[in-house]
């Protein structure tokens, strides 16, 4: 591992109605990564744009994410943003990535028929939950295709698209090199 | 007009079982991809463009009933 390389811990439940709920899996993984118990690590707050920080630990840097069958959450020491998708089968990629993406998102799509559409997603909303914005900036307004057409690439960030199980697509942003450990809850 | 919403919701979701009081992240789970398709089709529904920005305040079905009345629009 490079001296620059920071370490993100990726923590990953099956998800489903009747299980855990989102609140309870973030204290028992917050825990594990931490060591620290839940009363320890204090009130989980949000801040002007929603993103969530623990009041005790705001040094401890996280971002959850749920699609499909699974929960995940990551943590570092260095603020980051994870999503995760499940390619869902009834969506029209065309019209959603004309009606949210940016044009140049959009214009690479459209030569593969829009194959990568769940990745272009998931790199953007990585990069609104790096920010903490979420999607209150328009997602429009930002590309995650830059100007040679390179995907995912958008300055200042590295975007890392993670293989994950068949059907998703996951994708992590932080401003450093990460290097993923994979913990089961 | 939550008959529309319920009828929205189950197309773009599957989800059930919708009433006013329901929210869409604790009680639906949805995330942010269901809430741009389900944007999508109040605007195909309703012919008009909704500012992402302005739907992160709805949290609960009433709370959409609310805006789509502040904005004028009524089901046909």
């Amino acid at each position: 591992m490079g001296a620059d390389r920071i370490p993100a811990a990726i923590f990953r439940a099956p998800f489903s109605e009747g299980g855990p709920g989102s609140h309870a899996l973030l204290l028992r993984a917050a825990s594990r990564y931490s060591g620290l118990s839940p009363a320890a690590l204090g009130e989980l707050r949000t801040g002007p744009w929603g993103k969530p920080s623990f009041s005790q630990v705001p040094s401890l840097h996280f971002s959850l994410t749920h699609s499909g069958q699974w929960w995940l959450c990551a943590f570092a020491s260095v603020p980051l943003g994870l999503d995760l998708q499940i390619h869902r089968s009834h969506a029209d990629p065309g019209r959603l990535s004309r009606r949210f993406f940016h044009p140049r998102e959009d214009a690479w799509l459209a030569q593969n028929r829009y194959r990568d559409f769940f990745d272009v997603w998931c790199a953007k909303e990585s990069w609104v939950k790096y920010t903490g914005h979420g999607f209150f900036d328009d997602p429009a307004t930002f590309s995650v295709v830059d100007e040679a057409g390179n995907f995912p690439a958008l300055e200042g960030v590295r975007l890392r698209l993670l293989p994950f199980a068949p059907g998703y697509s996951l994708c992590l942003c932080a401003r450093e090199e990460t290097v993923v450990e994979w913990h089961d809850l | 007009m939550l008959q529309l919403i319920q009828d929205i919701i189950y197309n773009v979701t599957g989800k059930q079982g919708i009433t006013y009081e329901t929210d869409f992240v604790q009680d639906l789970a949805l995330n942010s991809f269901d809430v741009m398709n389900i944007i999508s089709a109040f605007e195909d529904h309703f012919d008009t463009t909704i500012p992402t920005r302005e739907v992160w305040h709805l949290h609960q079905v009433k709370d959409v009933i609310d805006y789509l009345a502040q904005k004028g629009f009524t089901q046909p």
